[in-house]
């Protein structure tokens, strides 16, 4: 088996073969490594390798499983983590200047349950300054530059979760951890080719994870298919009293792709004669036939007319300026590469407090017409995003990026997965988001197996380009 | 987030809300404008100086005395996107008993508590 075919293997394969002992924790995290060191000069996405760690940790796991002490199906799998979760000992930038030697003392609470669960850190992945929180309009706004796409290389990978994107596609890792407030894990998934996770707000704690938006900032897994993604969730998800918004809910059954034709799906069509990439309405319109011809019985479906756009932003605005306040008074916010970074503490003054109470009163009435819209649908889904990846050294302060159905599910906290569904004319992936009610994961997550299991587009592997000279 | 705050406001300029009819329903810092079809606002002209009897005059004068000119001009811009999406909030009508989706909770001392 060649080293390409070894690390696309989903989790579940990888599993079967460390636990069978065909395959060694040590041999795999060296292969990671390895391909880390060819790959990561050319995509940058990561910020950090922990070698010596990823390493202790692989033989470790080595000696446990020989041991016959299996911690379960993540044992032995290497993953990298957003740079927005502490890791203790491990330099942990956000991604941008101002934290770039800031070492945590604690690892957050995601790293210390993958850690159980024996998971091996391979290194902290590259991220939009600050997770975006105090704007951006480039992609090499971030500590280590753009990420580039390895579809692509002259494309980006989307933000902020943007390392995680291209640590992934191009199977530097199996799995990896990011985040989003609006967009930050399905916009990387969708522009990467990849499948990522959205939790239900509060399913995953946040603890030890920079906060930009209490409100409505997730911690979520990317990984090679839905059910690769389902299981980094079961070992990420619980209660944490250390996280004030964290959810005292139970764990979700877990997803069983044969209920997808029982599953009452709505379809949101939306308008690519306004803004967008044709070619990506197309390819979504032939994934909805193939779940027709499958015998899924997907029913045209409108999203309730509410401000969620414009309630997002506000909450997001106000949040975000007094979450990097000690950045505006100590002057970081000019050393970063966004140069309306500072001013962006300004314009959020414009916000009074009650437009904030306004917003989050908005948000109530949001929240139950997306509970009543979910007893009507089981999912909904859409397109992940309406463009293909964008070039790398694109200014986008102009564009225009409309996501009603993403600042609906951030606004309400509701999970939502985006698996590939196809390529656009660019020869770029496009990607089909399955949404759910809250703390409804398994459903969206059965959907996009069902996906999966009828199509291919999560196995197409990118021709990855050589490492530049 | 996926993209900048500017970018997520200024799409709203460009979405298919009764702009129009949202620009008088609230105080604007860009002060009035003619009236348009909605979606079809035009782009607020930056100054070189702003004026102080104009409400973003007032504003950037309370909140930020020290920017240079360009540095106003640049606010200027954002502040633009983000009035589209505060008049939308701001012209939003809510019953008196819609209450906000961050509730506050008190929090209990942690002391064992007696039986009634």
């Amino acid at each position: 088996m060649s080293s390409d075919d070894l690390l696309y293997r989903p989790i579940g394969d990888l599993g079967k073969m460390l636990r069978a002992r065909r395959l060694s924790p040590v041999e795999l995290a060296e292969a990671c490594l390895a391909r880390i060191d060819t790959l990561d000069p050319t995509y940058h996405a990561f910020a950090t390798v922990t070698r010596d760690l990823a390493l202790g940790q692989a033989r470790e796991a080595e000696r446990e499983i020989a041991a016959g002490r299996v911690r379960g199906p993540l044992h032995g799998i290497p993953y990298a983590a957003k740079d927005l979760l502490a890791t203790r000992g491990i330099r942990t930038t956000w991604g941008a200047k101002p934290y770039a030697e800031r070492v945590p003392a604690d690892d957050a609470a995601v790293i210390r349950k993958l850690r159980s669960a024996g998971a091996i850190l391979l290194g902290k992945l590259a991220m939009i300054e600050l997770a975006g929180g105090l704007g951006y309009s480039t992609p090499d706004s971030s500590l280590t530059g753009a990420a580039r796409n390895p579809w692509n290389r002259d494309r980006w990978t989307c933000g902020s979760s943007s390392g995680a994107g291209a640590a992934v596609a191009s199977a530097m890792t199996p799995f990896a951890i990011g985040s989003e407030t609006w967009g930050s894990i399905i916009c990387p998934s969708s522009f990467c080719g990849v499948s990522g996770l959205r939790p239900t707000f509060g399913r995953v704690s946040r603890g030890g994870a920079m906060a930009l938006s209490w409100s409505l900032d997730k911690i979520g897994p990317m990984a090679r298919s839905a059910s690769d993604c389902e299981t980094v969730l079961r070992a990420i998800e619980g209660h944490d009293p250390a996280d004030p918004c964290s959810a005292d809910e139970p764990p979700g059954p877990p997803s069983d792709p044969r209920q997808a034709r029982r599953l009452g799906v709505g379809v949101l069509r939306l308008d690519f004669t306004k803004y967008g990439d044709k070619s990506v309405g197309r390819a979504f319109d032939r994934a909805v036939a193939d779940l027709e011809k499958a015998g899924v019985r997907p029913q045209e479906a409108k999203l309730p007319a509410l401000p969620f756009e414009s309630a997002t932003v506000v909450i997001l605005t106000a949040e975000a300026a007094t979450a990097f306040e000690d950045l505006e008074r100590s002057g970081g916010a000019r050393t970063l590469v966004n140069p309306d970074a500072a001013l962006s503490f300004v314009v959020a003054r414009a916000v009074r407090g009650s437009d904030y109470v306004k917003a989050q009163r908005i948000r109530t009435v949001c929240r139950k017409a997306a509970a009543d819209l979910f007893a009507k649908y089981d999912v909904l889904i859409f397109p992940g995003e309406m463009t293909t990846a964008f070039p790398a050294d694109k200014d986008f302060s102009d564009v225009s990026w409309p996501d009603a159905p993403g600042a609906m599910g951030n606004l309400c906290g509701l999970p939502a997965i985006s698996v590939p569904c196809g390529f656009g004319d660019d020869g770029l992936p496009v990607s089909l988001t399955a949404m759910s009610g809250a703390f409804e994961e398994s459903k969206a997550i059965a959907l996009a197996r069902f996906f999966q299991e009828i199509t291919t587009w999560h196995l197409k592997r990118p021709a990855i380009a050589p490492a530049a000279a | 987030m996926r993209f900048s705050r500017r970018s997520i406001t200024r799409l709203l300029a460009g979405a298919p809300v009764a702009a129009a009819a949202l620009l008088s329903a609230a105080g604007s810092l860009l002060g009035p404008r003619p009236a348009s079809a909605a979606g079809q606002e035009p782009e607020p002209q930056a100054t070189p100086t702003e004026p102080e009897e104009t409400p973003l005059g007032r504003f950037l004068a309370k909140e930020a005395p020290d920017l240079t000119s360009e540095e106003k001009r640049r606010v200027r811009k954002q502040v633009a996107g983000l009035e589209q999406s505060l008049k939308e909030v701001r012209a939003y009508v809510l019953a008196n008993d819609v209450p906000p989706a961050d509730a506050f909770r008190a929090l209990p001392s942690g002391r064992p508590r007696r039986e009634r």
